[in-house]
């Protein structure tokens, strides 16, 4: 996925600069940094499920976040077996919650986190628009220096013509 | 169980009559504790060889000698703090689960014992158990691994901000 972007972006460009490469390679981590944010936010938000599972009621006593998430993850993936499906299912019948009340409940606690990984998210964003404007420019000005340079050939060969017609009217 | 319990409670009740390093040596080592990242330290490119390697590179695309070294150090200053940037995510703060999973209130016949050989008041007791409760209550609102990572990485946004800010500029003038 990450490597066909790449190619993509390498191949939008005409004739790319060693430049060009290293701000296309720059573009493509921060994309990355955009998906693995992403896939952060519902671990957050599971995180936080995990947690009020592990504080709801009989559980106090045997408080285990770290048994309770994975258990969780195994329950939401539908991989769970029947004994860890049973179990949770128990935790939440004794929390007085459903799946769908845990998840409110579970992003009002977690906000303020998912807050600064949306600000993570939209940071990249901006680098990305600055890459963005950075690559044009570098682009932009190989195509102009390639457009004087074939102006420049144009005016040279119509001179040399020129030069080669007033040579020839001259009087031997 | 309760044996674990005792000396690790022991262990940080011994811990808080600690005043910290005493010889020259620790005082130096101690001295960079809080020095994290390292973004704020100003950075020496022009003597390393992916500087010059890149001066050379960008050159070829008709820059001026001034506009590459601009652009060259504002490459490697936005890769050292993107390397920060993967380093702080890759390696948050550990969990505490000790204190973030004890029953403080259930601790308290533990604290009275500890204290007792020096034939404390039940003041003192409560004190150690308020004490306790507030470190877990901080513990507990770091949350879980993945919040440590992101408000540890969040911390890095502005060094972001500036450097693609400065490598953006750099390309765009020159």
């Amino acid at each position: 996925m990450s490597s066909k972007v790449w190619e993509v972006h390498l191949s939008e460009l005409d004739n790319p600069s060693p430049l060009a490469v290293a701000l296309v390679s720059q573009l493509n981590e921060s994309l990355w940094w955009i998906r693995r944010h992403t896939v952060d936010k519902e671990l957050l938000l599971h995180e936080a499920m995990a947690r009020i599972l592990s504080k709801g009621g009989i559980y106090t006593k045997t408080y285990d976040n770290s048994k309770v998430s994975e258990a969780l993850e195994n329950y939401l993936d539908g991989s769970a077996g029947k004994d860890e499906a049973e179990w949770i299912r128990d935790i939440l019948t004794e929390s007085k919650v459903t799946l769908s009340d845990l998840r409110v409940r579970a992003f009002k606690d977690a906000a303020r986190h998912i807050k600064m990984v949306d600000d993570l998210i939209h940071r990249q964003h901006q680098t990305i628009r600055h890459l963005q404007r950075s690559i044009d420019s570098i682009d932009y000005k190989s195509r102009l220096i390639k457009r004087m340079d074939l102006e420049l050939a144009a005016l040279e060969s119509k001179q040399s013509v020129k030069g080669a017609l007033t040579l020839d009217d001259e009087p031997s | 169980m309760t044996m674990n319990l005792r000396r690790i409670l022991a262990n940080q009740c011994n811990a808080l009559k600690s005043t910290g390093p005493r010889s020259a040596s620790g005082k130096r080592a101690s001295s960079q504790n809080s020095r994290k990242h390292g973004l704020n330290s100003a950075p020496n490119f022009e003597s390393s060889l992916e500087y010059r390697a890149l001066i050379e590179l960008i050159a070829e695309e008709g820059f001026s000698a001034f506009v590459c070294a601009d652009i060259a150090s504002g490459l490697l200053n936005y890769r050292r703090v993107m390397d920060a940037y993967y380093d702080t995510y890759t390696s948050p703060e550990p969990v505490d689960e000790f204190l973030r999973d004890v029953n403080v209130k259930a601790s308290n016949p533990i604290f009275r014992e500890l204290l007792s050989p020096s034939g404390s008041e039940p003041q003192d007791v409560r004190e150690m158990a308020t004490f306790f409760a507030d470190m877990q209550r901080q513990e507990r609102r770091k949350g879980g691994p993945v919040s440590r990572r992101s408000s540890d990485t969040h911390k890095l946004i502005r060094y972001q901000r500036n450097g693609i800010a400065r490598l953006s500029r750099a390309v765009r003038h020159g």
